[in-house]
């Protein structure tokens, strides 16, 4: 229950290449904010980093007004969720629980109390005796995340928690704790690579790319106004057509193509992107596009078509009731409404 | 499979264990049973006599000792190789084992050399003006204990950092994470994880200190005979295989008495880490 505060940070490990470079990030009180990005783009840096269990190269973490930028990990009084879960093998479900209270020198009827009332929040009252491998998965990340938020941590730090769970349990859990967190208003960064996970869950996401912020904004806002071209990869745009100039207020140069846009024409735009699904299937005609299948992928929901167009190479999807065989011809248009200029 | 095709499976390993592992056991005991005295007597008349009862506790103190102490020593040790990168590890690895690979008599005869009269320690000592007149190291209890730790310790630590090396570094940082300091976490969290491994070193190291032959022998000298040495000079010095068999019997008593306590509480742990 608390705002966060990164203030450029940076870390570098040993003499290597800096892992993260002057990120900045503010979230706010009761928010859950997701760090969304490939493997090695420093998010997790990032988070260990928040938790205390590795120390920045430089810069500031504040939470709420307090510096904990040099505060040991065991002072911050924070909690984390790890990818493995990291329950404590010896010890039962509840003493699991208990184990943060403890550490806080809480009164035995009190943590019995907090205990008690948190198993029930997370359903499991009946397994309160159990030792952690006598567990599934689901249950394992529960008592984590009981284990966690009973302590009433004033930052809650979510490792891949859903990667170690089928996906049918991915999408239960996720649910599960956007409601706990909803519920008890704590400030959580939750770090993932999964875009639609992240999306379902979160406030805001930051996507970082080889320790940077690449784009930092509501899930909405991202999905359908990715800044650059790497969040628009990630997040499943494929086509990427490169700009060579403009051609009039609304058009930009592609190749020897002119394609028209919707949004007022920008010097600074360098590649024009679309996604496979909003590119239209046209019947042949006057300003209609047209290239040869290559490659068709069946997604169960649509055809994936590579065409050969005078654009490239280009990502296309098309309805499973008329299939087009590879080698054929298609034709289509680019919609000016989903066509969006990136400048990087 | 049927039952019965089972049961011709089981008579090779059966076999073996009665050839190798019972007979000779009965071969020790029949002595004691058939050589016309009363069985009880025998047995009675050892563990009442005051110079057995000694040798007995000597040899109980030295293992229990032994044990503490490769526990002690190889536990940081165990958690530090544990931390390293796996090559430098391996390369650990083989160092701890070195000693293991050296010829027990030859081994001995280097702790000679260093705790002697004339030897090693007592000249640097001397020579550091710490000591005006050399001290008796060798030929005493705790010469047997430090060729034992010499002995055993590769054994506990090669135990101590499989286990180590399985531990969730997670774990530990869930536990700081949540509050607590270092050493918090090794009392609270890693001890705890590591404790059937800490058991069953110490089964291994006891068992092996308890029965060793050559380290009392050279180290101890005739004045300070564990139950392995007085087995020794019983049926070879002096012909009384009775005797012998009787001290070899009480020995084999003690060692499954203990072990047994040692595997009774590592399987009431077990039930913690059974899925593990």
């Amino acid at each position: 229950m608390a705002r966060l505060t990164l203030e450029n940070l940076a870390m570098t490990y040993g003499h290597g290449d800096p892992v993260l470079h002057d990120l900045s990030l503010a979230v706010a009180d009761g928010q859950l904010v997701s760090l969304l990005g490939p493997s090695g783009s420093g998010k997790t840096t990032t988070l260990r980093i928040i938790a205390g269990l590795l120390q920045q190269t430089s810069g500031t973490i504040k939470v709420d007004d307090d510096d904990i930028s040099r505060v040991p990990v065991y002072k911050r009084g924070l909690s984390m969720v790890f990818q493995s879960y990291a329950l404590f093998p010896h010890l039962t479900v509840f003493a699991n629980v208990a184990y943060g209270l403890k550490r806080q020198r809480i009164s035995k009827a009190e943590t019995t109390q907090r205990v008690t009332a948190m198993l029930a929040t997370t359903g499991l009252n009946d397994l309160a005796e159990r030792y952690p491998q006598e567990l599934s998965g689901g249950q394992q990340q529960r008592v984590a995340l009981a284990r966690a938020l009973v302590v009433d941590p004033r930052l809650l730090l979510l490792d891949e928690p859903l990667s170690n769970l089928d996906a049918k349990l991915r999408v239960s859990m996720r649910e599960e704790i956007r409601r706990l967190q909803l519920q008890l208003h704590t400030t959580t960064i939750f770090v993932t690579h999964d875009q639609e996970e992240c999306f379902a869950i979160s406030d805001k996401v930051a996507v970082l790319n080889q320790g940077k912020i690449e784009q930092y904004a509501a899930p909405e806002e991202i999905y359908h106004h990715p800044a650059t071209e790497f969040v628009a990869r990630f997040i499943g745009f494929e086509n990427f057509l490169p700009v060579n100039g403009t051609v009039a207020d609304h058009a930009y140069r592609v190749g020897d193509q002119t394609v028209r846009v919707n949004v007022a024409t920008d010097g600074a735009a360098k590649v024009l992107t679309i996604r496979p699904n909003q590119i239209r299937l046209v019947p042949e005609g006057p300003e209609v596009l047209s290239g040869q299948v290559t490659i068709r992928t069946y997604l169960g929901s649509a055809y994936r078509y590579t065409v050969d167009s005078p654009l490239g190479a280009l990502q296309i999807d098309g309805p499973t009731e008329a299939p087009v065989a590879v080698g054929a011809p298609l034709h289509f248009t680019l919609p000016a409404e989903h066509l969006l200029p990136l400048e990087a | 499979m049927s039952k019965a095709n089972r049961f011709f499976l089981l008579i090779p390993a059966t076999l073996g264990i009665l050839v190798f592992a019972l007979f000779p056991l009965l071969q020790i005991a029949i002595p004691t049973v058939t050589s016309g005295a009363n069985p009880i007597a025998l047995y009675s008349q050892f563990l009442q006599s005051h110079y057995d009862l000694q040798v007995i506790f000597r040899t109980l103190t030295i293992a229990v000792i032994t044990t503490l102490v490769t526990v002690l020593l190889g536990l940081p040790t165990a958690l530090w190789i544990s931390r390293q990168t796996t090559a430098w590890r391996q390369v650990l690895s083989v160092i701890i084992l070195f000693p293991i690979l050296t010829n027990a008599v030859v081994r001995n005869f280097a702790w000679i050399i260093i705790l002697g009269k004339n030897g090693v320690l007592n000249n640097l000592l001397q020579g550091l003006h710490l000591i005006s007149a050399p001290l008796t190291l060798l030929y005493t209890d705790s010469a047997i204990v430090i060729g034992s730790v010499y002995l055993f310790l590769p054994i506990m630590i090669t135990t101590l950092v499989d286990s180590a090396n399985g531990l969730n570094p997670e774990i530990e940082e869930a536990a700081a994470v949540l509050g607590s300091r270092p050493f918090t976490v090794l009392r609270e969290i890693i001890l705890p994880q590591m404790a059937p491994a800490i058991l069953t070193g110490a089964i291994l190291v006891f068992a092996g200190a308890m029965t060793a032959y050559t380290t009392p022998q050279l180290l101890g000298g005739n004045r300070h005979l564990v139950m392995s040495t007085l087995i020794y000079q019983q049926a070879m010095t002096l012909g009384n295989w009775t005797t012998a068999s009787v001290v070899a019997i009480v020995l084999i008593g003690l060692s499954l008495l203990v072990l047994g306590l040692l595997r009774w509480y590592t399987g009431r742990l077990d039930r913690r880490v059974q899925h593990a």
